[in-house]
């Protein structure tokens, strides 16, 4: 899943697809080519790719000049969603046979020679180009950025020439016996064009001749597309040429491209051309001008998020899983520590517990022979008792049945307030002892000793 | 999508779903040390408890045990607290004991017990109070005393809990 994969381009171009590998030596290495029309062929197309490439990334196509359009619109708005929906519907209305036009797009934000703002636009309208990349996604390539060569030269003349974005500027790129005409106004891309020349045979006089043909004609063209003359030519080519004998030919003065930090174009295979300057351009194809798939670079912006979120995941697994080994092993000794221990007195403190809840219980309970005790002690001297019973079931109660011997009613009734009274004390209850508790009778009478005996008898419950 | 985006999903979730369970099984082990821990405490102050209070602990499971009358049978016990009662009367002046048990009342693991006898006041009440004394199986429910024909004497009814407990020896 993460093998490092080779990086290259794919390049349209005679009606050939060619596939260009960067080699781990930093060279370009030409892998194949297959004619564009073996791909058009709906779902079933004549060629598969994708197992011969399984180990290639291509993050950038580049597709002949003619298959991209351009175009101005003025608008105020600056939001990025505004412009976008904005050019999505006009581009598609404006060009209906493009089917896909919609998805393959990109813009710069412009002021115009008025100073208002307008919205250039970049876009696929060969419809060919749509087939192409469906081709490529169905066998599992992706181009993160599509290009032409005259957009990539746009970005390389922006920052060499001076002045370029107020002027019009052509570009003559000559390599052996292919040549195109580039045409730039006020820092865009207008048209280009691709001449075929005689094999250089040591002379450039007969690859002059032609190149001045088609650069009158070209000039013109421009003239009548900007109004303007076309205000500097420069040269670029992958063998030293004096470009004097070219400006006598056009009438016009031919500069040689001044040359910038990259390293010279080469030919690969007789075929393809390098369209980057650098390698390492190829790494950040974002960066190139050109038009981008929608769902391609939200694709990219996910991968920085899944590699975010694996590193991340790897580190915290790592991290979680060193925790895991550290806690299963104190686990296991605490687990064997506690097995291992000599005696385990719960069961003797568990029967401890439980012999303390019943002591104490039957301590809580209230005593018969307690409460006939605490009777005892509040009985009156001159008291005789006939029967005392005292219970604990269901309720805690207690009856006393006995004759006071008093020496009138008042020793009788101040002896009863005493036993009330003691009663109470001794054994408190829920409702106290008085008065009208009391059953009274008078039992017998002795007038001769001075004395009369009074039967009592009360029950006293709710201990 | 193209397919190494999906693989990288598959696994990023994989990875994800590792970490979220580790996460788990960690916080569940964390768990498991600390209550192991909490139980080893435990342990170690039980144990310190018990070394330290070991003669209380014998003493207090010793008084519950005799709480309850070990006996093979009901019948057996019966017999057991006629025998030990009745020594108990021998020779302290006391007469007319009757022990009856009313086996149809038993509730659990105690069936009550009434006990009669005629006698003084003051011995009566230390009968009743070293049957308290020498047999912790048995609790009082209901005392009274009753004087009988103007005498001195009084006829003493008590209940008691009989709390027995049946072993196999």
């Amino acid at each position: 899943m993460f093998k490092k994969r080779k990086i290259g381009f794919i390049e349209v171009q005679n009606e050939n697809i060619s596939f260009v590998s960067l080699g781990r030596d930093g060279t370009w290495h030409y892998l194949e080519s297959i004619p564009l029309m073996d791909t058009f062929d709906g779902e079933n197309p004549a060629v598969n790719i994708s197992e011969k490439f399984k180990d290639h990334d291509f993050p950038l196509l580049i597709t002949p000049d003619f298959w991209f359009g351009n175009a101005r619109y003025p608008f105020r708005s600056h939001s990025s969603k505004i412009i976008r929906s904005f050019l999505s519907r006009k581009l598609a209305s404006e060009f209906p046979q493009a089917s896909r036009i919609r998805d393959f797009f990109s813009y710069e934000v412009v002021k115009n020679q008025k100073g208002e703002q307008e919205i250039a636009a970049n876009f696929l309208q060969e419809p060919r180009a749509f087939e192409l990349y469906q081709f490529l996604i169905r066998n599992n390539i992706r181009p993160l950025r599509i290009s032409s060569p005259a957009l990539l030269w746009n970005e390389r003349l922006k920052k060499r020439v001076d002045n370029f974005n107020q002027i019009g500027t052509g570009l003559i790129y000559l390599f052996d016996s292919r040549c195109s005409l580039y045409f730039y106004f006020r820092g865009n891309f207008l048209f280009s064009r691709v001449i075929a020349l005689p094999e250089f045979q040591g002379d450039d006089i007969p690859q002059f001749e032609i190149i001045t043909y088609e650069m009158n004609q070209s000039i013109y063209h421009f003239s009548q597309r900007t109004k303007t003359d076309l205000e500097r030519i420069f040269l670029y080519s992958g063998r030293e040429i004096e470009t004097h004998q070219l400006s006598e030919m056009l009438g016009r003065e031919v500069r040689t491209l001044p040359s910038g930090p990259e390293r010279r174009a080469s030919l690969i295979n007789q075929s393809v051309i390098i369209p980057v300057s650098d390698p390492d351009e190829i790494l950040e194809p974002l960066r190139l001008p050109g038009v981008s798939n929608r769902e391609a670079v939200n694709e990219i912006e996910w991968k920085k998020i899944q590699a975010i979120g694996i590193i991340i995941g790897l580190i915290l697994l790592t991290i979680l899983g060193l925790e895991f080994s550290f806690l299963t092993g104190v686990r296991d000794r605490e687990t064997l520590s506690i097995s291992a221990a000599p005696e385990d007195p719960t069961q003797s403190i568990n029967r401890y517990n439980e012999a303390l809840d019943v002591l104490l219980n039957k301590a809580g309970e209230k005593d018969p022979m307690d409460i006939v005790g605490r009777l005892a002690e509040s009985l009156p001297e001159n008291i005789l008792i006939e029967s005392i019973a005292a219970t604990t079931d269901p309720a805690p109660a207690v009856s006393l049945s006995g004759v006071i011997k008093a020496y009138g009613a008042d020793d009788f009734g101040n002896s009863l307030r005493s036993l009330i009274e003691k009663v109470n004390i001794h054994i408190p209850a829920q409702k106290a002892l008085n008065m009208n508790d009391v059953d009274i009778e008078i039992k017998g009478d002795y007038p001769e000793a001075g004395y009369q005996d009074y039967h009592i008898s009360f029950t006293l419950d709710n201990l | 999508m193209i397919a190494s985006t999906k693989y990288l999903w598959v696994f990023l979730i994989l990875i994800w779903a590792g970490v979220f369970s580790l996460t788990k099984i960690n916080s569940g082990t964390i768990s498991e040390i600390n209550s192991n821990r909490e139980k080893k405490e435990i342990l170690r102050m039980d144990k310190e408890f018990w070394q330290r209070n070991s003669g209380n602990i014998a003493s207090v499971v010793d008084k519950q045990k005799s709480l309850y009358h070990e006996i093979e049978s009901l019948k057996l016990g019966e017999v057991a607290l006629n025998d030990n009662i009745k020594r108990l009367f021998d020779e302290s002046g006391l007469y007319g004991l009757v022990i009856e048990m009313d086996s149809k009342s038993a509730q659990g693991d105690s069936v009550p017990v009434s006990i009669t006898f005629r006698g003084t006041p003051k011995i009566g009440a230390q009968a009743l109070r070293r049957i308290q004394k020498e047999f912790p199986y048995l609790s009082y429910r209901e005392v009274g005393f009753l004087q009988e024909n103007d005498t001195s004497v009084l006829k003493f009814d008590a209940v008691v809990n009989y709390s027995y407990k049946l072993v196999i020896r």
